[in-house]
């Protein structure tokens, strides 16, 4: 029997993604957690992973590019359009951090916790696919984002910049033709930062499972280029021109999850039309599969439900935010965070300060809460915003924690 | 029996908010004073290490019954 070749592209996507949710699961690779442990105890160890995975992914795509050429002007999502949105990208990143918070995980550990037997994460995909596919498949998104998202969008080539990746914006600037070498000087400079900033963490140097996520974690969304973008990838593209019923989301891409959350609800609408199996889709079942392997084979397989109503109504509005956040910022911490930033794309880099600064300042927000029981959401979210040195001194109205 | 001052229940919530209210509760008690913190949530296992290590204080037992863990802290 032969495959065809899209198959061939889903299977070892698939293949990809549960080996990313075996190892998220194992290691503990979390993008919320890691936030939490540099905001609430002054450890980076997890932050350090994350950096480490986006220097990683950086290393690697640089190395596609020059090996195989693959196409990054046309990826989905277009991580590197040159319509440069960058409001879009500072308000979906910023509701993605908080909904992140809220909901206990982003895209990829709400699909590690759910191969962990944890429920509440399974309500936080549907509830985010839901608005997910809201914003990507009705009106929804027409209706409350498309004028302001146009009005604020900046036309990148009418400053002669032809995409919003690094390089492209420092040869707008600096007036230089010799797009090579900027290229591979936007992106080393980047990678070493991220490198940079990962090893110079004391936390993360000493905790090698640590190192160990980050490094699985960078090099599958690096795998998951090469898959849709290398050889295999191209003949799937041409393959799918040809045909009359074409599958739905073949293209360029690596791993994110929140526009795949989407995906899965719109999929699962349909469960006979596998036409609607993508790559996103794919990607959502082998990370379930690979914490679920995980978590029996180290026994630690459990059933999860909500707490009380708050715990419940605190995760839901998180979902929401995360699938309207995660659609609008075009990604989350996985998708934009290193996918994105992976190409070198602005925006990209964007969307990841955004998701960061929602995230930590909806966890100063929740601890003043916590320990000043009777402090209003203002005081909290006034005193947090006067801890990230935003506002002055004189408007803290809680004592420093 | 290990005798403890305070107690936090954190079952069935969810990163951070375990680590969270140990922490609050932590700042609360005296040097030598035993918290008492039960949590459903696996990840709360790597989460109260590194809670412990950057505040120095000290996990004098752990116990995993019935898919609850129960971490007895001391205040350094």
């Amino acid at each position: 029997m032969q495959l065809e070749v899209t198959t061939v592209v889903l299977l070892l996507s698939f293949f990809v993604a549960l080996i990313m949710g075996l190892v998220a699961n194992k290691t503990n690779f979390c993008t919320m957690g890691a936030v939490s442990d540099w905001v609430n105890m002054g450890d980076t160890g997890r932050m350090g992973a994350w950096m480490l995975s986006i220097g990683i992914a950086i290393a690697g795509v640089l190395l596609l590019q020059y090996i195989y050429d693959i196409p990054l002007d046309s990826t989905l999502p277009p991580y590197l359009t040159s319509n440069f949105g960058w409001l879009r990208y500072l308000l979906g990143g910023f509701m993605f951090g908080v909904g992140m918070t809220l909901a206990s995980g982003c895209g990829n550990k709400t699909m590690v916790n759910i191969g962990g037997g944890n429920l509440k994460s399974l309500v936080v995909l549907v509830v985010a696919g839901i608005f997910a596919y809201l914003m990507t498949k009705t009106s929804f998104y027409e209706v409350l984002f498309h004028g302001w998202v146009t009005a604020t969008t900046v036309d990148l080539t009418s400053y002669e910049m032809h995409s919003q990746s690094l390089d492209s914006i420092l040869l707008g600037v600096f007036g230089s033709s010799n797009n090579v070498i900027f290229h591979w000087l936007a992106g080393l400079l980047l990678m070493g930062f991220f490198f940079f900033v990962a090893f110079r963490s004391k936390d993360l140097r000493s905790t090698p499972h640590n190192i160990i996520g980050g490094t699985v974690i960078g090099l599958a969304i690096v795998a998951g280029w090469y898959i849709t973008g290398g050889a295999l990838g191209q003949e799937a593209i041409e393959t799918v021109e040809w045909l009359d019923e074409r599958p739905v989301g073949v293209g360029v891409q690596s791993y994110t999850f929140i526009n795949p959350m989407g995906e899965t609800v719109s999929y699962l609408m349909e469960p006979a039309n596998t036409l609607l199996i993508t790559f996103g889709v794919v990607a959502v079942l082998g990370v379930i599969s690979g914490s679920f392997l995980a978590s029996v084979f180290s026994r630690r397989f459990k059933i999860i439900w909500f707490y009380d109503t708050e715990d419940m109504l605190k995760h839901l509005s998180g979902a929401a935010l995360m699938g309207i956040g995660g659609v609008l910022g075009m990604g989350c911490t996985i998708g934009q965070g290193i996918t994105g930033v992976s190409t070198l794309s602005v925006g990209s880099l964007l969307v990841l300060g955004s998701i960061i600064f929602g995230s930590v300042l909806t966890m100063k927000i929740m601890y003043y809460k916590m320990v000043y029981e009777d402090a209003s959401f203002i005081e909290s979210l006034i005193t947090s915003l006067v801890d990230l040195k935003l506002l002055s001194e004189k408007l803290r109205s809680l004592e420093k924690l | 029996m290990i005798e403890f001052q305070s107690e936090i229940d954190a079952r069935g919530l969810s990163c951070p908010m375990p680590v969270m209210k140990a922490k609050k509760e932590l700042k609360l008690l005296s040097a030598g004073e035993v918290l008492h913190l039960v949590a459903t949530d696996p990840a709360s296992v790597q989460d109260v290490d590194i809670l412990l290590e950057s505040l120095n204080d000290e996990m004098i037992h752990t116990s995993e019954e019935n898919g609850e863990y129960h971490f007895y802290i001391k205040k350094s």
